[in-house]
């Protein structure tokens, strides 16, 4: 009975391991489509000439994007390495140019954010089932193993 | 006369990199009470300006003199310095740049050298001037404002500070003044302009003169450092609306003063007084009312 439990106990918290890492997967893709839609409201507001400060401490929560001592940051959970490197490359030009080079930036970034996005929800499609189905598996193979 | 000058020196610091504002804050009180300008030079060291030119060293004594060790700033320091003049948004502050100044808070300013492309900004050098405000310095001035005013002086002869106390009397008076602030320096935040101001900030002295004519119905109007020919047209048309003028010229003499066309064609017309702020021997200013010399302030 206990031998029992104990096998559906492993089997399900390797299932639960398995929907996590999917999770994840569906986590990046909605965090890079929220930098993606900050970024565009960013650029509308840089056009009406608010300052950085003010734009970030507004909506920059949306996307996980802080502003302190003259210098912004984010949140990295869920993000992959190309897209922090992708993300700090923006925060560290912003603002440092005239109207029109800034929007051009904003422009920039958002299509590349896009690009990362896209791969993204390609990858939460292909590996989120994967992996829960992976996590079954392998549950199932360390029970087979211990008994 | 009630001096308000206590904490204007700090009022700045915000924008100085850590490593200089904590030197500069450790200055002694006198110093800084006195210090009008902060001067900030590529690679050179920095300087205040009161009396005379300090030179800060590292340890942070200032001294007329080159010290051994002084307190110099870097290419990415003042940098640094811009982007926090400017809260890391350059793009919002193109205009005041391609003119070479910044405002700063409480109606400070910075003169801003170096080029500015559209997507770097190479900064060379940054003068920092701070506001002072000394409420009841235009007390004698007062009587020689109904029919117009033209304070003349050498930079950082007083004139913005005077015009300033001139506006506020005048308006706490209860008298309906205009003020006409290109880069915010007369209003800053802080400053007291009185009860009955109306500002017009960021656009063009003209333009502002304008609006103010045609829809504040002004009894003065006043604006700091008059230039060229559409102002002058604007100063003669208010003339002929009976509104009075309070302004100011750069001028380091009274024959500098005299040569000069545009105050020419004010004086005696749509400017009825001018006083000219000359150096004393002692380091301060009087007041030349009228051009005939007598101490007013």
């Amino acid at each position: 009975m206990l031998k029992g439990i104990g096998i559906a106990a492993l089997i399900l918290s390797c299932w639960g391991m398995g929907m996590y890492f999917g999770w994840r997967l569906k986590e990046r893709r909605s965090r890079l489509s929220a930098i993606r839609l900050f970024i565009g409201e960013l650029s509308g507001r840089i056009r009406t000439g608010s300052e950085i400060g003010d734009i970030i401490s507004e909506i920059g929560d949306r996307a996980g994007i802080t502003y302190e001592s003259l210098t912004p940051s984010f949140e990295a959970d869920y993000l992959l390495k190309n897209d922090k490197k992708l993300l700090s490359e923006f925060l560290e030009g912003l603002g440092l140019g005239d109207t029109e080079s800034q929007c051009e930036r904003c422009r920039v970034y958002s299509d590349l954010f896009l690009r990362q996005e896209t791969s993204a929800a390609e990858q939460a499609k292909e590996k989120s089932g994967l992996y829960g189905k992976l996590g079954i598996f392998s549950g199932l193979f360390i029970a087979v193993m211990l008994v | 006369m009630n001096d308000v000058k206590k904490d204007r020196f700090s009022c700045v610091l915000y924008a100085l990199p850590e490593r200089i504002s904590a030197v500069l804050s450790r200055l002694p009180e006198f110093l800084k009470n006195e210090t009008f300008e902060i001067r900030l030079r590529r690679d050179r060291p920095v300087c205040l300006t009161a009396s005379k030119v300090f030179y800060i060293s590292s340890d942070a004594v200032a001294s007329t003199l080159m010290p051994k060790n002084p307190l110099v700033i870097s290419k990415n320091e003042l940098k640094e310095v811009i982007l926090r003049i400017t809260d890391r948004s350059i793009y919002a502050h193109t205009k005041e740049l391609k003119k070479g100044y910044l405002s700063m808070r409480k109606g400070c300013r910075a003169g801003v050298c170096g080029s500015f492309s559209g997507g770097g900004l190479d900064v060379t050098s940054v003068n920092i001037r701070i506001a002072r405000e000394i409420k009841g310095c235009a007390d004698k001035l007062l009587p020689l404002c109904e029919k117009g005013l033209l304070i003349a002086g050498p930079p950082g002869s007083g004139k913005t500070t005077l015009l300033r106390d001139l506006v506020r009397q005048i308006s706490d008076m209860g008298k309906r003044v205009c003020l006409v602030d290109t880069r915010g320096e007369i209003c800053g935040d802080g400053l007291d302009v009185g009860v009955n101001t109306d500002v017009i900030v960021g656009c063009s002295k003209a333009e502002g003169a304008e609006i103010a004519l045609r829809t504040m119905f002004p009894q003065y109007i006043a604006f700091d450092e008059v230039g060229n020919g559409r102002e002058l047209e604007l100063i003669k048309e208010s003339f002929f609306a009976g509104v009075a003028i309070l302004t100011t010229a750069h001028a380091e003499s009274l024959s500098d003063l005299q040569r000069r066309s545009v105050i020419k064609g004010l004086l005696g017309g749509a400017i009825e007084n001018a006083v000219l702020l000359e150096r004393t021997p002692g380091g301060g200013f009087l007041a030349l009312k009228g051009m005939e010399e007598g101490i007013i302030a």
